[in-house]
């Protein structure tokens, strides 16, 4: 073997770090789905009744539609009767501030390195910590709560400012959307809510920190941004999951919507339990992203580095309704051992001069399968609408594939569309080169991946840049052989 | 009634082709030919929920009636004065017609040139070149399979390089709502060489409807340059099925130019079956008025170490649809593949629509492969430029425009003059949908 294809071997076998368990206690509904656990969650959470009405249409709808066959990724059919819809950890009473939060929660969240005491204030980001489907803590909400911003759980923005979440719950991801928007409509347990007010800029980034730990639940969040007139907010997701033999659903819904020149930076860094070597087990993450511009010049970023999940199935887009609203989409996409990742954009120019740019990033190592599928959909009004669409693919092995679905519908002469993509491997010269020069094998790969990557990894705050960079080397390293 | 949409017509009239081919053709294509019909009577016509099938609406051609046509008319052959020193196969109405036929002598004298049913009859080697398309499962491939009539079989043999272009000249001369499928099946031995054009033009006004199938066998080393233009008139519909095998270094190259026809989809299918082949794939399409235009290229690199190239241009004008679907697989095993894509398309006026999508499915490592795919619209400071100095904005958009066509060219010298006239006739044809105000 040699010391490539050694140093591959060994990065691309590297443990995945985050699969620890939690011992709490748990409250845990019975298995399957159906009207009665519906209503259940809905209970749990004492719901107003139009959320319940909701949930239940949403029910409903979903038992009328099949699970969608088009993607590029094979799994065993999934028993939706076999999972457990509501899962959270038992509290007694209401947290009057984060000191009572369960020991062991917050000592997950401490392994995981995110810091939920509030007294670590240097590192600037406030964080809505969700634990299984229930958020468990959010940190520095007094003092966004001085400048108007709302940011908390779900359930407490149900609570608190119902009106909110009636006016927008939907407006962008209607429950009919999709098998698993239907699902996630009908079931969500919680989620982050975020509203930020006319002329606001968000001083800090906001956060929200995924933990799935129960055992065979499928997590169902929702995460609904509102940002209004000429405000901006960037906001970070990550997530992780124990190892478990057993696949997971996630089936998250997240809407956004920015008004007149509001923007919004969504960034996710994900990193799912992909599964073990064999591809035994890992969470199937099917995930439901739109953002409206719905106002003139308002501007929607995605960024995304998707590391973990068996499998990846998710299309963060942009319906640019506005006059020269900007959308944009940056993703990394890596799939080792057997993982699947079908993943891209939508972008659907509606106003005049609306924008968008796509850059799309895949790698395949091991029998990973990447595929990147896209929309460009210029609408008969969008005159003098631009898109930019580039997807490069980088393969690590000799059994992993890259795909490239780009579907371009134009129907305004005035738009300019590009599109653009690249397969290849790392070649054997410019592992050459760098080796040549000193650098080890595995040093030399992890500088072209990286710099493969970097036109994405710089769209990340900073903190999560550091974060990506390292789970990028994790994930890859060597992988060339 | 026609075979499209009565079933009681459909079966009757299969029925009767098969009493009459019955004497002519062996068994195992027979087999194939009820197969095909059953598969055709459980699907139909392809609609808009296959994926395939998304972009381009069918509707109309199942409401209307096709069916078996009558004659009427005679035939003229071609006024490109370039075809003079061709060896001309005329097909009229989906059947060669050897009288109308020009320059046969001039063929070498191994060349084969005959009916393919009575062909099969005698060659039981041609079991495994027919019907390899059956992979695409295509309904209009089994329409075409099930009721074809005689068909055409052209064969060259081992070493031979044809010197003098041949030309298939498909004719429609039919009367109203006809169906017409032709087939033809063209091999070529090792090292053989052939220059080949396919025409298909109508010679009524009348709404009919083309359903070729050509199957092309490329022997080890052989070179095929292979053009196609598709200038049906606008009434008519016009669908077709390229479907390529190649053989060790083997060499295709196609150039394909559409401007004809109502509703049209023209499908090319490459199967790169061997190790170092090559293949060239370049087309031309103009749309106006409410034509629906639609290519589907696939190339399937199945061996080690095949090229291939891709260049489409799309010209949409009127409320014309454009559509090209590019697709490349590059299958497991299949290293050192170089598989380049372009797809560039240019929308002139307000009410066109182009939908392009460029695919890429690999499979393999250590390949390189790229595609590109653009849309946009003429340059308004170019045309600026040329209004102020005196040139109409008609004439300055045709100039435009035709810049954009000269990339596509025809492979073969010969034949330049002719087409370049030819060209400029379709683009003087366009309107420009009023998307500029001259100066």
């Amino acid at each position: 073997m040699s010391n490539d294809t050694q140093t591959i071997h060994d990065i691309t076998n590297q443990d995945y770090k985050y699969g620890f368990v939690t011992d709490v206690e748990m409250e845990i509904a019975p298995k399957g789905l159906s009207e009665n656990i519906v209503r259940l969650i809905s209970n749990k959470k004492n719901e107003p009744e139009f959320l319940l009405e909701f949930r239940l249409k949403a029910y409903r709808h979903w038992l009328t539609m099949k699970q969608p066959k088009w993607q590029n990724v094979n799994f065993p059919e999934i028993n939706y009767q076999d999972i457990i819809y509501y899962a959270a950890p038992k509290q007694k009473k209401k947290l009057e501030s984060l000191d009572e939060l369960d020991p062991e929660i917050r000592s997950t969240f401490e392994k995981l390195g995110i810091s939920l005491d509030e007294q670590k204030k240097l590192s600037g980001v406030a964080v809505d910590a969700v634990f299984d489907s229930v958020s468990v803590a959010t940190t520095f909400r007094e003092k966004l709560g001085e400048l108007g911003i709302i940011f908390c759980s779900f359930s407490e923005a149900v609570k608190n400012h119902p009106e909110l979440v009636k006016k927008y719950l939907g407006s962008v991801v209607p429950y009919t959307d999709n098998y698993f928007a239907a699902l996630n409509s009908a079931v969500f347990s919680d989620g982050s809510f975020c509203f930020i007010p006319k002329g606001v800029r968000c001083p800090m980034e906001l956060s929200t920190y995924f933990r799935m730990n129960a055992s065979e639940t499928g997590q169902f969040e929702r995460t609904l941004i509102i940002a209004e007139d000429k405000s901006y907010v960037s906001y970070l997701e990550g997530c992780t999951a124990p190892m478990r033999d057993k696949n997971q659903l996630h089936a998250a819904v997240v809407e956004l919507v920015a008004l007149d020149h509001a923007t919004i930076k969504y960034s996710t860094v994900q990193n799912w339990y992909p599964g073990d070597k064999n591809g035994k087990g890992g969470i199937y993450n099917f995930v439901t992203k739109r953002g409206k511009c719905a106002g003139v010049s308002s501007k929607i970023s995605w960024t995304q580095v998707e590391t973990g999940s068996a499998i990846t199935w998710k299309y963060p887009s942009c319906i640019l309704y506005g006059d020269n609203s900007i959308g944009e989409f940056y993703s990394v996409a890596i799939t080792n051992n057997w993982q699947q990742a079908d993943t891209g954009t939508k972008m659907i120019h509606v106003g005049e001069n609306t924008r968008s740019t796509v850059i799309s990033k895949g790698i395949s190592a091991g029998h990973g399968q990447n595929a990147y599928r896209g929309l460009i959909k210029i609408m008969k009004n969008a005159t003098g609408a631009r898109n930019y669409t580039q997807c490069d693919s980088l393969l690590l092995g000799n059994q992993c594939g890259a795909h490239t679905f780009p579907y371009i519908e134009v129907k305004n002469p005035t738009a300019k569309i590009e599109h653009e993509a690249t397969t290849s491997k790392i070649s054997e010269d410019q592992l050459f080169y760098l080796r040549q020069r000193g650098i080890s094998s595995e040093n030399a790969v992890s500088i072209i991946v990286n710099g493969f990557c970097k036109q994405v990894l710089k769209q990340l705050p900073m903190e999560f840049a550091v974060e990506a960079q390292k789970l990028l080397g994790v994930s890859l390293e060597g992988s060339v052989g | 009634m026609g075979i499209l949409s009565s079933i009681k017509k459909r079966e009757e009239t299969f029925k009767e082709r098969l009493s009459l081919l019955e004497k002519k053709e062996p068994s195992w294509f027979l087999e194939q030919r009820r197969d095909a019909f059953k598969q055709f009577s459980k699907t139909g016509l392809p609609t808009r929920k296959d994926e395939e099938w998304k972009y381009l609406n069918l509707s109309p051609l199942s409401a209307a009636d096709f069916g078996e046509g009558k004659t009427t008319q005679k035939v003229t052959l071609p006024d490109w004065p370039s075809l003079a020193d061709t060896i001309i196969i005329t097909i009229v109405n989906g059947k060669w017609d050897a009288k109308l036929s020009h320059n046969l002598k001039e063929l070498p004298k191994e060349v084969v040139i005959s009916n393919l049913s009575d062909a099969m009859g005698s060659r039981i080697d041609l079991k495994k070149n027919i019907n390899h398309p059956v992979a695409d499962s295509n309904s209009l491939l089994f329409l075409n399979t099930a009721f074809f009539d005689c068909g055409l079989f052209l064969s060259i043999p081992d070493k031979t390089a044809v010197k003098k272009a041949i030309v298939l000249w498909h004719i429609v001369t039919h009367q109203e709502n006809s169906l017409v499928l032709p087939r033809s099946l063209i091999t070529l031995g090792k090292s053989s060489k052939l220059d080949l054009v396919e025409f298909f033009m109508g010679q009524t006004e009348a709404s009919y409807l083309t359903n070729n199938v050509t199957e092309i066998v490329l022997g080890e080393s052989s070179q095929l340059n292979h053009l196609r233009i598709q200038d049906e008139n606008k009434n008519s519909h016009h669908f077709s099925l390229t479907h390529v095998s190649q053989s060790y270094q083997s060499r295709y190259t196609s150039a394909s130019f559409s401007s004809g026809a109502h509703i049209s989809r023209q499908q090319c299918h490459v199967m790169m079956d061997a190790e170092k082949t090559q293949c060239n794939l370049s087309g031309l399409f103009i749309a106006g008025h409410n034509q629906q235009m639609d290519h589907h290229v696939r190339i399937d690199h199945l061996k080690p170490e095949g090229t291939s190239s891709t260049l489409f241009k799309g010209i949409v004008d009127g409320e014309a649809k454009g559509i090209f679907n590019g697709k490349v697989i590059v299958h497991p095993n299949a290293w050192h593949t170089d598989a380049w894509q372009k797809s560039n398309n240019l929308l002139l006026s307000p009410e066109a629509e182009i939908d392009p999508k460029p695919q890429l499915e690999i499979f393999a490592h250590d390949v390189k492969c790229s595609h590109g795919a653009t849309v946009g619209a003429l340059d308004p400071m170019a045309l600026f430029y040329l209004n102020s100095r005196g040139i109409s904005l008609q004439k300055a958009q045709e100039l435009l425009t035709y810049g954009f066509a000269h990339e596509f060219q025809v492979p073969f010298d010969w034949m330049k003059n002719n087409f370049e006239c030819f060209l400029t006739q379709k683009l003087t044809g366009l309107k420009f949908g009023g998307a500029y105000e001259e100066v």
